[in-house]
């Protein structure tokens, strides 16, 4: 058992594959005609006693989002961690013995989601840039609220139709069949339940498998393969392919819940896009069909399965290239004059590095939190190398990371990726480094400066260095109450140039890069150095509880609202006590309440 | 009845019947889609560049009819005869959304953004949350209602776009519906003129069908929130279907240059121009009647020029102060820019005859932008440069000016007046008036 709390929980956990589930001790009616314990239309804010008046989830809203207030329209900051911490008074207390959970609107698969299914499905490669656009929630990519366009309905055609045509010469082969001895109509009946389960991520119902059975006849005439690519371009083009789709109870004896349990392929689909940004496989699919993931002893297996799928390493790169916000390294760009070092293929380079050392730490290595952000070694490639001021020999064949010195080198946050995509064409910017730290990192709020104020930095100087020319600003009072957040964190990473590069002086000066996290809840401090902030940030519990936050964000792939406030506060409860382990955070997401149920928006007619 | 052929780079249209491709020879007869309507419908096109201007700069000096053109639009002096500058018209600054992003979809909508909690605002300004606009854009609206027979109801180009959110998006079909530009031209042009031959037309036709069925299914067995994702879908699947049995007539294409990276900075020049000619086409062609043109976007429109030799992001040299003259120099330059290509877009539409005129004066091109002043983000005197004559609906060679004292709504107002929809007298929800621009198009 990985967590001491949910080894105690699990056991009074029974979730039966029938009508009748239990979880967490508390009843949930999924069929007709049951009684018990039926949660509340009206969704109760958590603490509020039995006979106090109810306040609705949307009087919650308006209380969390008026102007002004502190994380408005998101969640509050949490209560408390440690028990010495006074909870705070107004925060609604999580009683575990309920369920919470914010609604899951339909979602579309996002490029990177497509991209990987169809190359599990057909074994071909497409090019995520020619898929729609994704909305974003937050920092992460996921499509929840715009629905599609004839563009966008094109650029699926256009993609379906490309797979198909690619997949073409292996067809045949993608579901096994004895042609000779069943013959072409047996062979395609086979690749159609097969190839579609595959697809819709569920069986084809009947009158679905005769639609593609009369497709297959039309198309298929003379050449049996012609016939499987137009089943297979139009499964692609399928809402059941391209939509998450997960369906409202059917029935009169649902009404009145607000949460239910998801049906196991949709917790089967939920797992594999979660863990694997794919789309499940057979294995998984199987177990959903043996209702092996609706017990959490069954589930448990298939988790750890996934945790060790390679692919998991697709999941860990979207990740940190969102939450890091890393995107632009594809198109760093630098002043070459100043950088002479600094070369297109440098921005991959630091690209490569950094998923490595990611993938290294979670799926290698102790895959701490701690790990992640203070390790002193790291797997720098081809030009990041000269950089780090390392021969080229220097990163083994083995796989095991270089060691850095551990004065100037911790983890995610000192490495070029971070530092060169925040930074200027010409010089750092503790700004820019400073705000994914507090929005990203902290899950803090910062306001946007005033329109009139000059965001343009100073230009470098031969006789001052960047935080001498970037004091200025804290001088103004109406800069200074957020700069002080911004620049105390932002000046810790001045050690590094705007390439990343390790420096001890900068304009003739030796570099200052002391600094404090200031302003938040309960992880200010001062420090001296991107190491020594490094491990603040690794002991904090804003930090702490914020990676547990942003990986349920990524894991549900929509934005997180008050009702997960409390699935939040539980994870990173877990989380701390786990020793900060990132592979059980995944795990505890997997076989929270939050990722195996959903909000009844409404009970649809049979 | 005559004949003409279309010259310049456009090779000529050949009528495509349903799903064959049966050229009919080199000349076009007389006729658009339909074969029933006017021989030269209007077209309106919305042209969208970023971060607002300078004002001092951009100003004309001189009267209605005799001005001289500021240094922003000096690029403009050869098409003179064929534009309005529309000075001193306001933007409504309601509602919540940092002013870069409300100001790109309330631009064409004349409307605000929903307040319905679907983007948190990390940086807690401006309101704690925001979503999608509220309300259609211009374009559409005309669109619908002019309900033209064309292969396309509207087209929509952008070049350097990418993201997904209000500030990205300045078209929408309606509330929480927006619509993405087309941002890479060679893409595109498969789309706009290569039909796919009759197996291809048949397969889509059996996808299209197959997938209607199931979002259908699927519809009523959802939350009716999401209701509403699905018949879209069903309705883009409609339109395609249409598109498919229809005896459309398919143009052969402009050519392009050749192809490069559309994500790679350096080709942008060669990939705004590419759009040009792909937008030029599409209306010689009659193709569609409605088109848009975004270059890049509101709220972080941090691109650098390379190109011009500015290596700064544009947002953030557009927030230095007055006094800040090298700043001021290189936004000069971004600006002159735009008003190049602003330009060549005229001179490629100007190129094409259309009766005793060209197809630039069918046309109604307005050229827009989200803010008034970048480094104030006032909304207030918004730059407008309204091209082509709409058919002689819009006197032009003229510059106007409001004063400051009318809001842009009006002139959306204006925009479906010239393209035919008289009726109309307020457009958007900031409640900015009642009736057209005074003057701007002939009553």
């Amino acid at each position: 058992m990985w967590f001491g709390q949910r080894a105690r929980s699990a056991d009074k956990r029974v979730l039966a594959g029938s009508m009748l589930l239990k979880v967490a001790g508390l009843s949930l009616i999924v069929g007709a005609g049951c009684s018990g314990e039926i949660l509340a239309n009206d969704p109760v804010v958590p603490g509020a006693s039995a006979d106090s008046p109810r306040a609705s989830a949307a009087d919650a809203d308006r209380e969390g989002g008026g102007a002004g207030a502190p994380n408005a329209g998101a969640m509050p900051p949490a209560p408390g961690l440690d028990e010495d911490d006074a909870p705070d008074p107004g925060a609604p207390v999580c009683d575990d013995s309920r369920i919470e959970v914010g609604a899951t609107p339909l979602q579309r698969l996002s490029r990177v989601q497509y991209t990987h299914a169809v190359r599990d499905l057909l074994q071909v490669a497409l090019d995520p840039d020619q898929l729609p656009e994704d909305e974003k929630h937050g920092v992460f990519d996921g499509n929840t609220v715009v629905p599609v366009t004839d563009l966008v309905v094109e650029q699926y055609i256009d993609a379906a139709e490309h797979a198909a045509r690619l997949a073409l010469p292996e067809l045949e082969t993608i579901v096994p069949c004895d042609r000779a001895a069943l013959g072409e109509l047996a062979c395609a009946q086979q690749f159609i339940a097969s190839f579609g389960r595959r697809a819709y991520r569920r069986p084809l119902q009947p009158e679905e498998s005769a639609r593609y059975e009369a497709l297959f006849a039309s198309f298929g005439g003379e050449q049996s393969s012609e016939g499987l690519r137009v089943v297979a371009q139009t499964m692609l083009q399928s809402p059941n392919f391209l939509y998450r789709v997960e369906l409202e109870p059917v029935g009169a004896g649902t009404a009145g819940e607000t949460v239910v349990p998801l049906d196991p392929y949709e917790l089967a689909t939920r797992l594999s896009f979660f863990l694997l940004s794919t789309t499940p496989d057979d294995e998984l699919l199987a177990a959903a069909e043996s209702g092996a993931l609706i017990s959490p002893d069954t589930l448990e297996p298939q988790i750890e399965r996934l945790l060790e799928d390679p692919r998991l390493s697709d999941t860990l790169a979207s990740f940190h290239l969102q939450w890091l916000e890393l995107a632009g390294l594809e198109h760093l760009s630098k002043d070459q004059a100043l950088f002479p070092a600094f070369s297109p293929e440098l921005g991959a380079a630091m690209r490569e590095e950094t998923l490595r050392f990611v993938d290294h730490v979670v799926r290698a290595g102790d895959a701490t939190f701690d790990s992640l952000l203070t390790a002193p070694y790291s797997f720098p490639q081809g030009p990041l190398l000269e950089l780090y001021g390392l021969a080229a020999d220097a990163l083994p064949d083995d796989g095991q990371p270089v060691a850095l010195d551990p004065q100037q080198r911790a983890g995610l946050l000192t490495q070029p990726a971070f530092l060169a995509a925040h930074a200027h064409y010409n010089q750092t910017s503790p700004v820019q480094r400073g705000k994914v730290v507090i929005r990203n990192v902290l899950c803090q709020q910062l306001p946007d400066p005033p329109p009139n104020v000059n965001a343009i930095p100073p230009d470098p100087a031969p006789d001052a260095t960047t935080r001498e020319r970037l004091i200025a600003h804290q001088d103004d009072p109406s800069c200074a109450g957020c700069h002080r957040r911004i620049d105390g964190i932002g000046f810790g990473f001045e050690s590094f140039d705007a390439l990343g590069a390790f420096r001890t002086r900068e304009a003739g000066k030796p570099i200052d890069a002391t600094g404090e996290i200031y302003g938040t809840e309960r992880s200010d401090t001062t420090f001296d150095g991107a190491v020594e902030l490094a491990r603040e940030l690794a002991d904090s519990a804003d930090a702490q509880r914020c990676f547990a936050q942003q990986w349920l964000r990524f894991a549900l792939d929509r934005p997180d609202v008050d009702a997960d406030r409390c699935s939040v506060d539980r994870l990173h409860r877990e989380f701390a006590q786990s020793g900060r382990d990132i592979r059980g955070l995944l795990r505890a997401i997997a076989l929270s309440d939050a990722f195996r149920s959903r909000r009844v928006a409404e009970v649809s007619t049979p | 009845m005559s004949a003409r052929t279309l010259s310049l780079s456009l090779s000529r249209r050949a009528f495509l019947t349903g799903l064959g491709a049966a050229a009919l020879g080199p000349y076009l007869p007389l006729l658009n889609a339909s074969g029933q309507e006017p021989l030269f419908p209007r077209r309106l096109l919305l042209f969208f560049t970023p971060h607002g201007t300078i004002t001092q700069a951009w100003k004309p000096t001189g009267s209605e009819t005799d001005f001289k053109l500021g240094r922003l639009l000096a690029p403009l002096a050869p098409h003179q005869s064929k534009i309005c500058v529309v000075s001193g018209v306001n933007m409504q600054d309601v509602g919540v959304g940092a002013p870069h992003t409300k100001g790109v979809p309330l631009l064409w909508t004349g409307s605000k953004l929903l307040d319905d909690g679907t983007f948190v605002r990390e940086d807690g300004s401006g309101g704690p949350t925001y979503g999608w606009n509220s309300s259609a854009s211009v374009d559409q609206v005309i669109a619908e209602r002019l309900g033209s027979p064309t292969t396309f109801r509207s087209l929509e180009f952008g070049v350097r776009c990418a993201g997904s959110g209000p500030s990205n998006r300045m078209i929408y079909s309606a509330a929480k519906q927006p619509l993405q530009p087309a941002t890479d031209p060679w893409a595109q042009y498969a789309r706009l003129f290569t039909g796919g031959g009759e197996q291809v037309g048949a397969e889509r036709l059996a996808a299209l069908q197959l997938a209607r069925e199931e979002l259908k299914s699927i519809s009523p067995k959802i939350a009716s929130e999401d209701r509403s994702k699905v018949d879209a879908h069903v309705a883009s699947l409609d339109r395609l279907e249409q598109r498919l049995r229809s005896k459309a007539m398919l143009c052969a294409g402009p050519s392009l240059s050749a192809k490069v990276n559309a994500g790679d900075i350096a080709n942008t020049p060669a990939v705004v121009d590419a759009q040009i000619e792909l937008i030029t086409a599409a209306f010689a062609c009659d193709l569609t009647r409605v088109a848009s043109f975004q270059y890049a976007y509101g709220e972080t429109d941090n691109h650098p020029y390379p190109f011009l030799g500015i290596n700064e992001g544009h947002h953030t040299i557009s927030h230095a102060p007055d006094s800040d003259a090298a700043a001021w120099e290189k936004i000069a330059k971004i600006r002159v820019w735009y008003a190049e290509k602003f330009a060549r877009l005229l001179e490629r539409l100007d190129s094409i005859p259309e009766g005793n005129g060209t197809l630039l004066d069918n046309c109604l091109v307005v050229w827009g932008t989200e803010v008034g002043v970048g480094n104030t983000h006032s909304f207030r005197s918004t730059p407008f440069v309204v091209a082509g004559g709409a058919g002689g609906a819009v006197p032009t060679g003229r510059y106007l000016e409001f004063g400051g004292n009318l809001d842009h709504n009006r002139l959306l107002v204006s925009m479906c007046h010239a393209m035919g929809l008289q009726d109309v007298e307020t457009f958007g929800n900031v409640d900015g008036g009642t009736g057209p621009l005074p003057g701007l198009v002939r009553t």
